[in-house]
């Protein structure tokens, strides 16, 4: 597989109106060609904000930082560029499915509407749409493409979210929560196509999600967030072994496990997410650390320290590193 | 040992379409039963009606055939004013707690409508004293009394609505879905929290949730559901385990488990 990074965000804050705190702070990571990149968080702790912001689909927010696609500039440009990204090159499927589609079109319109944007004819644009449904599994699809969305049942509607994202090749796809809104049979159904397509057409998939189990099943690498920072980069194999940030090993803990649990609690992390304006001071994971000490309160944020499958934000970092060893 | 609770062959069908000629059975011959003490996990993919017997059980939905019993008394006919004295034995916790706390209710007056209610507390410093050891009882500070729902986080709501259903000191608890609104790092503290209420207090719980691994971790037995149908049941470790049926298999495989992979 080529290594290529196909896209660098540097530096990425988001700020909405007058709010004097970043609800993204300066994060920076890379999705590299043809892999799979789970970013997992809390609610608020600023996953989707990071992507949509990538996007320029948030309104009233100011976004500083950089996001280069493919070596062109995503942040700051006018929408006549981004227009030649999004959709064509970028790919997004949101969490409800319900949302996502027009009630009055049929799929098959909607699905093909971007081909047809850019010039091609109503009837090849309707016969790709056909394909696209085969690929991504409807039954029936020369019939189904002339159905309305509230023909669908939520997994099939996601499915036809999929096709609409694929319909023009794009070299990511962008997945947020594609799977909350469906049944865990049908979960495992949608991520399955997802990843599958993504090998098929070399494609990147970013997906993000509040669901570890998904990240362990379908993610190369994995970033987990909090509090609109990046707290840990790893590899999938690394980090559900040797997680390194005291909230990722708090995550993991924190999981009900198969087996016997009678008369057992579940470890937890004290506490609630901070909320945005009462960010704490130092690391803002350490009113709810078990590790903190007096160091981890004070001064500014602790940088990502890079390590040899990933990073980790931690100033005791050395201290986990030797115990996992 | 009695059953706390026993459903009998229930029956629940709805009407849908422009005619009311549309008919979905959402139970068909449910009988399940409770024993005293027991937690009770039900299990299965949304619209297999486990939120419909959850609601038939606690009479707030009537059902078409079937009996349902509690503490061995035929309850399935009885009128609102006869379920009255029931209601203190039985409580609900919902899924989402953003609509199921009244905004307009501080959490003291939330919490001491069932003391005043149902356990003929009149005395203003005796309820507040009683809400104040329920509060702490969820983790919540006693200072929370005087609140509104909305001042609280979604986990904080949740152990809210948790003090309002133990308040009145149920002996059978249902609970549709608690977890599933809630973060990660909260869904822990809510589990060990109902887990803290079956150790400590002895309470009968009918714990409904699509996650295996929480139904797992909280319950002794459990329902899998299915189109209305009560497909298997058996302890957690051999549902877990052994499933007997190939649906229960599915739904094991599907589940994305971390560290099995």
């Amino acid at each position: 597989m080529s290594r290529e990074n196909i896209l660098e965000v540097d530096s990425l804050s988001v700020r909405f109106g007058e709010s004097a705190e970043n609800a993204v702070d300066e994060i920076s990571f890379s999705v590299r060609k043809g892999e799979t990149l789970g970013i997992a968080g809390e609610s608020g702790s600023g996953k989707t904000t990071a992507i949509l912001s990538i996007l320029g689909l948030l309104q009233r927010a100011t976004v500083e930082g950089s996001a280069k696609f493919s070596g062109q500039e995503l942040i700051g440009v006018r929408n006549k560029v981004l227009n030649e990204i999004r959709g064509k090159r970028i790919g997004l499927v949101l969490q409800d499915p319900f949302a996502a589609l027009d009630p009055v079109q049929t799929v098959g319109y909607q699905i093909s509407e971007g081909l047809r944007a850019n010039g091609w004819s109503k009837k090849r644009a309707m016969r790709h749409a056909i394909q696209l449904l085969e690929e991504v599994g409807v039954p029936n699809a020369p019939q189904r493409v002339k159905a309305y969305p509230h023909q669908f049942s939520g997994g099939m509607r996601q499915r036809v979210v999929i096709a609409m994202a694929l319909s023009q090749d794009p070299d990511i796809l962008i997945a947020d929560e594609p799977t909350t809104a469906l049944d865990v049979r049908i979960q495992k159904q949608v991520l399955d196509l997802m990843k599958q397509q993504c090998e098929n057409r070399g494609m990147s998939l970013i997906i993000i999600t509040h669901d570890l189990g998904i990240i362990s099943h379908y993610s190369d690498r994995i970033i987990i967030m909090y509090a609109g920072k990046i707290v840990e980069e790893s590899t999938r194999l690394k980090l559900f072994d040797q997680p390194l940030h005291p909230y990722t090993q708090g995550l993991l803990d924190c999981l009900p496990k198969i087996g016997n649990n009678e008369n057992k609690y579940l470890k937890t992390i004290r506490g609630q997410p901070p909320i945005l304006g009462q960010l704490p001071s130092g690391c803002r994971y350490h009113p709810r650390c078990s590790f903190s000490e007096n160091a981890c309160m004070h001064g500014s944020n602790p940088p990502l320290i890079p390590i040899k499958w990933g990073r980790s934000a931690c100033i005791q970092l050395d201290k986990f590193l030797h115990e996992s060893a | 040992m009695e059953a706390i609770l026993e459903t009998r062959g229930l029956t629940k069908r709805f009407s849908q379409g422009f005619f009311s000629n549309q008919k979905t059975t959402a139970l068909d011959d449910v009988s399940i039963c409770i024993e005293p003490g027991e937690t009770v996990g039900l299990v299965g993919e949304s619209g297999s009606g486990k939120s419909t017997l959850a609601l038939s059980i606690a009479r707030l939905l009537r059902v078409d055939s079937g009996q349902i019993f509690f503490n061995s008394n035929d309850i399935t006919k009885f009128t609102t004013s006869q379920m009255r004295p029931l209601r203190k034995e039985l409580q609900f916790v919902f899924q989402d707690p953003y609509s199921s706390l009244n905004p307009r209710m501080s959490v003291k007056g939330i919490i001491a409508e069932g003391i005043r209610l149902h356990r003929g507390l009149s005395n203003k410093t005796e309820i507040e004293d009683e809400i104040a050891h329920i509060l702490t009882t969820v983790g919540l500070d006693k200072d929370s009394m005087r609140k509104h729902p909305k001042e609280f986080s979604g986990g904080q709501r949740q152990r809210i609505a948790i003090a309002r259903a133990l308040a009145v000191e149920p002996s059978f608890l249902i609970c549709d879905e608690p977890v599933s609104a809630l973060d990660m790092s909260i869904q822990a503290q809510i589990l060990n929290l109902l887990k803290m209420l079956k150790i400590e207090k002895n309470i009968s719980m009918l714990f409904i949730s699509h996650d295996l691994a929480v139904v797992n971790f909280l319950c002794d037995r459990a329902y899998v559901m299915k189109s209305g149908r009560i497909l298997e049941q058996g302890r957690v470790d051999r549902i877990f385990n052994a499933p007997k049926e190939e649906y229960t298999q599915d739904l094991l495989s599907a589940s994305l488990l971390v560290g099995e992979n």
